[in-house]
């Protein structure tokens, strides 16, 4: 096959084409270094102005402003700290689990840590558990307060939401936060969490001293924001169960709360009440034979007005499920003989 | 491995090149282009070690076959050599879905067992047949396997093109240029790279969290409403040309680091105003491939045999019916749906194949019958332009909902909610503000909530809109160079004289293009070294 010419035409002069282009590499070397250091010029000020996002360890915002206060907050660090109760799960833990309960039930003997995060499903629940296990081996009792949404599409969440060593460094060391800064490096949402930092949650951004964020409101609000139910996904509901196998090894509790549901969600998309009784019953045989503890709200009940949408509940009513949740099944509180059973709770 | 991948680029390509110019500079070409062979075959291999033989097998059989075709054209063996690969193709890619389609259909309950789909095979499977096809004209021969096995593997364009053709490619190898580093090649090299790059990670990427949650929903049957369709359907189109062009540039950047010119392959398809010209502009390799393999071969037999029986064909001003219909509309539908299901074993493929042959089917029957009436459509000629780039834009994004979905009622849904037949409902923000209120109150519309639809994807689509309607490509930005195998390429205003001298409208290998280069190039691959997880967007919290 004959040999065509060289493909390749510029219109620089074959002798400067050289010179002109060292410059050229030299100048790229320099617009990328530019970028670098413009960068931590921009956090810099942002941080002086108060609108520094967090490091997208998980890059989701309200995940990731959860670890940036874990890592503010001295007391979680301190080698004296030593939580006996930790609540785990998504925002409906989060927002729902009041540890003074567990304080005024136990005189102050329980600890309660409340680790919940946002947007978790059930597999992401069970990796974030583990790690707090790992930093608290204090913990006696675990509880996880469920809505059926989190037990939803487990298969395409991915388990592990940060990664353990580098969320070490932040929360629990003292680590240089540029270089996380730069390791977990995305423009669009960093540019988007700028404007968000401030208003990135709904009902209030104000942490209580156990982790908790209450949603401390007197609005009422007249939307669901959840709408129709996906189906159920077995891994979540395998997940559940082999973290209640894992803490029964190692000698703890777990508590799985079920959250009761907006009434109008429930007449517009389960009015036969299928998915929750599918639901309730699920949890019941994955926490078969594990001697976890299902707690549903028993001779307690929510209004309508205690919803700010399909799931979360403001802070007045949050504040009677956890007294309630935490009388029902003594968490905090020492072992004794007769400690519930998922079957006398219900 | 992928080009944005941390894997790609701090190690396999700085060994690759190393190599290869260690190599060329020593005197030993021969051992180069074997050296670039054996890493484009660890690329490949890379992925599923396995398909290695496979790949391997299908060179050396494609290889001998073409070599006894061009000393002796039998039409026996030109089939038979067709036909493997061919079935190759179709064993891994259509045996499921066929099993499973048949199974259905005659209610037989097969199990159909999922065949792992080997990398790239429909790329190098049309690659070969080209080969065979020129073959058998004699319009192709090549003596050296090493060659053959470069031009097919040269990992550049591997495993998602651009289409090459054995005629541009393999005299680039014999040429003693490309084996001696160049300094002003690697600055072009870099800087295709690195704008492809960008596109790639940080554009499509970034837009794709706004396309995913829609079609996601429609596979689970949500139907979504008007402004939610639309807004994944754009976001979708956006994705997809950003990253398949950004890809096509990658793949053209890194062969210019090799001295090794790549075709174009996406020319502002977005800009098109006619779906003719629209694939004209995209992925323009394998349209070259469709066009040269596929519809010609056809609309050539249909013609000789229309001609033998004294049937009117295809003239200029004077087609008739019958022969638009055989000659045009058959060929060029045969033609899509092959390309449609190229793309993908599934019905919504076939269907995706289907519309763009539909829509260009009407669309050569518009242009005949301008032609043959003499009709031209009124209006100032801006205007009729922009509204040709916008119903071609749209017909676009309309068969880009078929290419995404998951399945072909999921698309149904998503085109259901483009036409409005699942509402339409504005977002709540409007309600916070006067202006928003006041349209929603006077028009009686509905605000709520929407779960699938962000404001802030407005931004992104303006700005993306901006970038591929109103700035050139990157070809045509770089146009005093030549980074692609590519005829001359039309532009528009930013081919003005007056912009010429400009700094940044025009890239020149000057201090002030290095700058902003390095600054586009580091942020993509910080993007690319980034362990940030993909943002979740959809969440309530």
């Amino acid at each position: 096959m004959k040999a065509a010419e060289s493909p390749i035409r510029t219109t620089v002069p074959a002798e400067g084409a050289r010179a002109f282009a060292l410059s050229y590499l030299l100048a790229l070397a320099v617009g990328g270094l530019s970028v670098i250091v413009l960068f931590g010029v921009a956090l810099v000020s942002l941080d002086s102005v108060g609108r520094l996002p967090p490091p997208q360890l998980a890059n989701t915002l309200c995940i990731d402003e959860k670890l940036r206060f874990l890592r503010a907050s001295s007391s979680f660090d301190a080698p004296s700290y030593r939580p006996t109760v930790l609540a785990v799960g998504s925002s409906v833990s989060w927002r729902t689990f009041d540890g003074e309960a567990v304080e005024q039930a136990t005189a102050g003997r329980g600890v309660p840590f409340n680790g919940g995060f946002c947007a978790l499903k059930m597999s992401e629940t069970a990796f974030t558990t583990r790690y707090f296990l790992e930093h608290y081996p204090s913990v006696r009792d675990v509880v996880t307060i469920l809505a059926p949404q989190d037990m939803t599409d487990c298969r395409n969440a991915r388990a592990e939401i940060f990664d353990p060593h580098d969320v070490d460094r932040y929360v629990y060391g003292d680590a240089w936060v540029f270089p996380l800064y730069l390791k977990y490096f995305d423009p669009v949402s960093f540019v988007k969490n700028i404007f968000r930092v401030r208003n990135a949650f709904r009902w209030g951004f104000a942490f209580d001293r156990y982790g908790g964020l209450p949603i401390d409101t007197k609005e009422i609000h007249a939307r669901l924001i959840y709408g129709a139910l996906e189906a159920y996904d077995a891994e979540c509901f395998a997940a559940l169960r082999g973290l209640a196998n894992e803490l029964k090894i190692d000698g703890r509790r777990l508590v799985v709360a079920t959250m009761p549901l907006h009434p109008a969600w429930l007449e517009r998309y389960d009015p036969q009440h299928r998915h929750v009784s599918q639901f309730e019953q699920r949890i019941d045989d994955a926490l078969a034979g594990t001697g976890a503890v299902h707690w549903r709200p028993k001779g307690f009940t929510l209004q309508r007005d205690d919803f700010v949408d399909a799931i979360h509940i403001r802070w007045s009513a949050a504040q009677a499920f956890s007294r309630a949740l935490v009388e029902d099944t003594r968490l905090g509180q020492p072992r004794i003989e007769s400690t519930p059973t998922a079957a006398a709770v219900r | 491995m992928l080009f944005n991948s941390s894997a790609f680029i701090l190690y396999f390509l700085p060994i690759c090149l190393v190599g290869f110019f260690a190599l060329g500079l020593s005197g030993r070409p021969r051992l180069a282009l074997a050296w670039l062979t054996a890493m484009s075959f660890v690329f490949y291999g890379w992925w599923n070690l396995w398909s290695v033989p496979l790949l391997a097998g299908s060179i050396v059989f494609n290889f001998y076959v073409g070599r006894v075709l061009a000393a002796n054209p039998s039409r026996l063996l030109f089939i038979g050599g067709v036909a493997a690969n061919v079935l190759l193709l179709g064993f891994f890619k259509y045996t499921g879905f066929v099993g499973t389609t048949v199974s259905d259909l005659l209610d037989l309950g097969w199990h159909v067992p999922e065949i792992a789909l080997p990398l790239a095979i429909s790329f190098f499977t049309f690659q070969q047949i080209a080969f065979l096809a020129d073959s058998y004209d004699g319009v192709a021969e090549e003596p050296k396997l090493l060659n053959y096995s470069l031009f097919i593997t040269f990992f550049p364009h591997l495993i998602a093109g651009p289409i090459t053709h054995h005629k541009e490619m393999i005299p680039q190898f014999d040429e003693p240029a490309i084996f001696r580093p160049r300094v002003d090649l690697f600055s072009l090299g870099l800087t295709v790279f690195f704008v492809g790059l960008f596109k790639k990670v940080v554009i499509a990427d970034g837009v794709a969290l706004y396309a995913r949650p829609v079609f996601e929903a429609a596979a689970l049957g949500v139907e979504p409403s008007l402004l939610e369709a639309w807004g994944g359907a754009l976001a979708y189109a956006m994705q997809m040309y950003f990253d398949f062009s950004g890809y096509s540039d990658m793949a053209i950047g890194l062969g210019l680091l090799f001295g090794i010119s790549l075709p174009l392959n996406f020319n502002s398809p977005y800009k098109a105003p006619s779906i003719i010209e629209f694939w004209q502009r995209w992925h323009m390799t394998l349209t070259r491939f469709l066009t040269a393999y596929i519809y010609n071969p056809i609309v050539l037999a249909l013609t000789r045999r229309r001609l033998a029986l004294k049937k009117s064909v295809l003239r200029p001003g004077r087609t008739d019916l019958s022969a638009f219909v055989m000659l045009l509309a058959v060929p060029t539908l045969v033609t899509m749906f092959i390309s449609g299901f190229w793309h993908g074993a599934g019905w919504q493929f076939i269907a995706f194949g289907l519309l763009h042959g539909v829509f260009l089917t009407v669309n050569h029957g518009w242009r005949m019958l301008k032609a043959r009436g003499g009709w031209s459509v009124p209006g100032p000629e801006p205007l009729r332009h922009a509204a040709s780039v916008l119903l071609t834009f749209v017909c676009a994004t309309l068969a880009l909902v078929f290419f995404r979905a998951a399945d072909l009622p999921a698309a149904l849904r998503i085109v259901g909610g483009m036409i409005g037949a699942n509402g339409f409902v504005l977002p709540q923000d409007v309600m916070n503000v006067a202006a928003g209120r006041a349209i929603v109150q006077a028009f009686d519309l509905r605000a709520a909530e929407l779960d699938l639809f962000w404001v802030r994807e407005i931004l992104w689509l303006t700005l993306l809109f901006g970038i591929v309607w109103f700035m050139p490509n990157v070809a045509q930005w770089m146009r005093h160079y030549q980074t692609a195998l590519a005829p001359k390429l039309k532009t528009i205003w930013y081919d003005r004289k007056a912009l010429a001298d400009t700094p940044l409208a025009v890239w020149h290998p000057s201090v002030a293009c290095g700058l902003i280069v390095g600054a586009i190039g580091v942020m993509a691959l910080l993007r690319t070294f980034s362990s940030a997880p993909t943002e979740f967007l959809y969440f309530q919290f």
